[in-house]
């Protein structure tokens, strides 16, 4: 109960204090498949309730932008902007994608037919969402790092059904 | 008497006459400005046909799509340049439904994403027979797999081999291979060479409306001009419906101007020059004018508009109303008195204009709604014509006016009363051409392609050919459509004449054809088959088979078999029917090619591409599939044209028992009525004859023509026929003689208007123009020597000859 008081009010305290946040992140992806991995870092920006960058400085120049319903990508110069409402992939995406970071991880288990744990581990809170059914498309795991101090995300791990699994590392976290 | 009555109360009561001259013509020009003028090729179908047809062809967007081809530039280059120039011509985006010129990124996204959700519904249960192969070929499409996924940069790739280890996706595409394909460049449409970008705008208006399809051409065509004076290295061309139906109008509107006003000129300065004085030209212009507005009004009041098409045909009647004041105004100068004019004038052109107006009266019993507008339109035109020249014209034509160039009209006078019945040549010769004419006229061919009616600019036609060489296979494209009340009805009807086209297209008789809309959309009841179908075949079994197959051919290939759970997935997933067609995956440009609402209808279409000498044949064999239609109203209208030909002759069988029938009873003669009726029915054979030996076909306008032969050609018999009998009765030649000026005046008159036809740029005025040429040279010849030389053989006759000296002088 005690734990639980904690993660509300760090979750309120956040929500009040920190509308925009940024840091700096790592992103590494691995590919089970091909035993390859692909790395890139940049800065993350997270305005809430619904704004969320990804701007890259490896590779330079890729984004990855959540603003409002719309999905805007740029990957190695291929630019694209998804109207989340028309595509309910897209939109699945960009909804766990922000209850996660924003740390709402019980809707993204609902989202996503998931099965949640949570764990504490040294200062943080460490929340895991498990598939309970494998799917075409989706994750079969999501881990989510959340520090306890600020209830701010410090890693994310997402897991695919074929094995591809993609961790961000958060750092250096400026609050405006 | 009648019209010497109405000039005698006018004379006596000036301001009433220049108060309902000056009213009528005030309400004529009001109500003749306001017709609305159409364009529509399609109203030569009968109106009986029109019930699906109407539909298809006056409502669709995908017939009145404007083709645009840009070509000149490297592909990347020209991507931008077509971002250039059609953010230009979409800065004013009037009249422009929606466009496609290149696909947004986001759409191959969505559209998988739709994919993987209903997957089932684009299997057709005939592919399943391929799954088989494909997991009985697991470990070959393995190593293609393995090639792939090592290759992957981005994992985009691994994400559909984890999905489709076997390749199924292969299976659906063969379907695909026998459309037409386009390249993406950039995003933007290309052909598949990449020479060519491609970009389709389509108008929210009607083909046919004239005045917005006006106003859109200029637009595109200023932003094309500006466009090209910053890129001079790159060519852009358009074609299509509206800039067919553009170019007619520009043409046909230009033509019209410059054949009626140039021969009009001509012929007022001839007139002037002929009887010294240029009041003559005002006299013979506004009769015409009057008429014109008269007959304007009338088609107002009568149906709000009419075809622009009827105008240009029709303004060859205003040489026939021109006609009527020629008779008059000369007459008045040889005779002197405006009274006698009118007693001997009155009675012949009243009668000339109600034979005239039987001919063109038959137009309205055939079911074209151009020929009805032509029709009517002359008609009226006639009517208010003669009604101007026998009431208001007489009282500006001034008494003891006689004055003429006397050198002119001698010379006139020889050719005119030289003895053309005497001269065994010329009677043998005419004799010949006219046996010749009988014969030969069977053999007239008729154009039964409406397209030949139009006009094609250069540009058009390299346009059209560019296209056509860069994407239709060299063949000439033909759009088939299923039209149901609801999109379920139309999409199974589309099912049967898919099937149809694909067996064509196996037989070889079609080049090539887009299967699409049959892959891409499936009515609610044909989804539920085909998730029925995916269930029973994906089998727990079956799926034991397959995910054994694909482990054993992974860990040949030193791939993981854990990676392939989303394909196990997949195939066990449950799934519901889904919506493309409002799903909004396929933007509004591209989504109207393959299915278009309208008035509460779905139409559902299938782009092929044939031979043409094949066309005809196949879509005989498309047109009777269930709810189907061939979507090019050409079609329906070649069909049509052999019942608009059988139509005419009825017509004009009517219209010649209508006219022989005034002539008796106006002759009250048997004999002397047939003798007047020949010219007209003899004319008719020559032109058809000869038009068929100098191998002219006739076409839906020009036969229109046949009424405007036998108009003018029993209008001079008539008059010469007046002269005759009065020179019978030893009233002396004067008033034959009167009557042939008015007749070579009337004939130069329109021989100078058909010539100028000739000149024309339209293939519809020129095709009218020679047939008439034939027609009035022709009717002259026969009214001249025919015509007299029967009458003396008949006047031996000595019962013939008391009738005639007995008859009543006509007045």
């Amino acid at each position: 109960m005690k734990k639980l008081l904690t993660i509300v009010i760090a979750m309120l305290t956040f929500a009040a204090s920190a509308q925009k946040v940024e840091c700096h992140f790592t992103e590494t992806k691995f590919i089970k498949a091909s035993g390859k991995t692909i790395e890139g870092e940049g800065n993350l920006k997270l305005t809430l309730p619904d704004k969320f960058e990804l701007n890259y400085t490896k590779p330079a120049g890729d984004y990855f932008i959540i603003n409002g319903k719309t999905m805007s990508i740029n990957l190695r110069g291929k630019k694209s902007v998804v109207d989340t409402e028309k595509n309910p992939a897209m939109k699945a995406q960009r909804n766990t994608l922000m209850n996660c970071i924003s740390g709402n991880w019980k809707q993204a288990a609902t989202d996503n037919n998931a099965e949640t744990s949570v764990t504490e581990k040294g200062g943080n809170k460490v929340v895991t969402l498990t598939a309970k059914k494998a799917a075409p498309r989706g994750y079969s795991k999501i881990v989510i790092t959340y520090r306890k101090s600020d209830n701010l995300p410090s890693e994310l791990v997402f897991e695919e059904f074929n094995g591809t699994v993609t961790t961000y590392k958060m750092t250096n976290f400026v609050k405006k | 008497m009648f019209f010497v009555k109405i000039y005698r109360f006018f004379t006596q009561h000036k301001i009433l006459f220049y108060i309902l001259l000056i009213l009528s013509s005030a309400l004529f020009f009001f109500y003749g400005t306001r017709v609305q003028f159409e364009e529509d090729l399609a109203k030569l179908l009968p109106s009986s046909e029109k019930t699906e047809t109407d539909l298809v062809f006056g409502n669709l967007k995908i017939k009145d799509k404007i083709f645009m081809e840009m070509t000149g530039a490297e592909p990347e280059v020209l991507a931008g340049y077509v971002d250039e120039l059609m953010d230009s011509i979409l800065a004013n985006d009037e009249g422009i439904a929606n466009t496609l010129y290149r696909l947004e990124p986001d759409m191959a996204l969505n559209a998988l994403d739709f994919a993987m959700m209903h997957v089932p519904s684009f299997v057709d249960t005939g592919l399943y027979a391929r799954f088989d192969s494909a997991i009985a070929h697991a470990d070959e499409t393995m190593a293609q797999n393995h090639d792939l996924i090592m290759n992957d940069e981005s994992g985009a790739i691994t994400d559909m081999i984890t999905t489709d280890p076997l390749n199924l996706r292969e299976c659906l595409m063969p379907d695909l291979s026998s459309g037409v394909g386009f390249t993406l460049i950039d995003g933007h449409l290309f052909c598949s060479d990449s020479t060519v970008a491609l970009m389709f705008i389509s108008p929210s208006f009607q083909t046919f409306d004239s005045e917005q399809g006006g106003k859109l051409m200029k637009h595109i065509k200023r932003c094309i001009g500006s466009f090209k004076e910053t890129h001079p290295d790159v060519e852009v061309l358009m074609h299509g419906n509206v800039v067919r139906a553009g170019d007619n109008s520009r043409i046909m509107k230009r033509d019209t101007f410059f054949t009626v006003g140039i021969s009009l000129l001509i012929i007022l300065i001839v007139l002037g020059i002929c009887f010294k004085s240029f009041n003559i030209t005002w006299q013979h212009l506004l009769p015409v004018i009057y008429g014109t507005f008269f007959s304007l009004s009338c088609m107002y009041w009568l149906q709000g508009g009419m075809s622009l098409m009827a105008l240009g045909v029709g303004a060859v009647v205003l040489g026939v109303a021109l006609s009527y004041c020629l008779h008059i105004v000369i007459h008045q100068r040889c005779v002197g008195s405006v009274e006698q004019m009118l007693k001997e004038e009155s009675l012949p052109v009243c009668l000339g204009c109600l034979t005239t107006i039987g001919a063109f009266l038959g137009l309205l019993f055939t079911q074209s709604d151009l020929l009805k507008d032509f029709g009517l339109f002359s008609t009226f035109a006639l009517i208010g014509n003669t009604l101007f020249a026998l009431i208001f014209l007489p009282h500006f034509l001034h008494e003891n006016e006689t004055q003429h160039n006397e050198k002119i009209f001698k010379g006139i006078e020889k050719i005119n009363n030289y003895a053309y019945d005497r001269n065994p040549f010329i009677i043998i010769g005419l004799c010949a051409v006219i046996i010749v004419g009988i014969i030969f006229s069977g053999k007239v061919q008729f154009d039964n392609d409406l397209q030949n009616i139009g006009y094609e600019s250069d540009e058009l036609h390299k346009s059209e050919n560019l296209y056509s060489e860069k994407n239709n296979h060299g063949g000439t494209p033909q759009y088939y459509a299923v039209l149901a009340s609801s999109l379920d009805e139309a999409l199974d009807a589309n099912i049967i004449l898919s099937s149809r086209l694909d067996s064509l297209y196996k037989a070889g008789e079609i080049i090539a054809y887009t299967p699409t809309v049959s892959m891409l959309f499936q009515s609610q009841a044909e989804q539920e088959r085909r998730i029925d179908a995916w269930k029973r075949y994906w089998t727990p079994e079956k799926v034991n088979e397959a995910m054994a197959a694909v482990r054993k051919a992974a860990t040949a290939h030193e791939l993981s078999p854990d990676i392939f759970v989303p394909f196990q997935a997949m195939v066990e997933a449950e799934y519901e029917p889904g919506d493309l067609y409002t799903s909004e995956v396929i933007p509004e440009g591209l989504l109207c090619n393959f299915i278009e609402e309208a008035d509460g209808n779905y139409l559902i279409f299938n782009t092929t591409q044939q031979e043409k000498e094949k066309m005809m044949a196949n879509s005989d064999i498309i047109a009777t599939a269930p709810h189907a239609l061939v979507v090019d109203p050409f079609y329906y209208a070649g069909n049509m044209v052999t019942l608009i030909q059988r139509d005419f002759n009825t017509t004009l069988l009517i219209s010649s028992l209508f006219v022989l029938l005034v002539l008796i009873l106006w002759f009250k003669d048997l004999v002397i009525a047939v003798i007047a009726f020949l010219p007209m029915f003899l004319s008719w054979y020559v032109v058809q004859g000869w038009m068929a030996i100098l191998g002219w076909p006739f076409n839906l306008i020009n036969i229109v023509i046949s009424t405007f032969v036998f108009g003018i050609g029993v209008d001079y018999s008539i008059f010469v026929m007046q002269g005759l009998i009065a020179a019978q009765r030893n009233e002396g030649n004067q008033l034959l003689e009167n009557h042939k000026i008015a007749v070579f005046f009337s004939a130069f008159v329109l021989i100078v208007v058909m010539i100028s036809m000739l000149c024309a740029t339209h293939p519809t005025i020129t095709s009218i123009g020679r047939s008439a040429i034939i027609g009035m040279v022709s009717t002259i010849m026969i009214t001249y020597t025919l015509q007299p030389l029967l009458f003396r053989w008949v006047m031996k006759w000595p019962y013939l000859r008391n009738r005639v000296e007995n008859m009543e002088r006509k007045k």
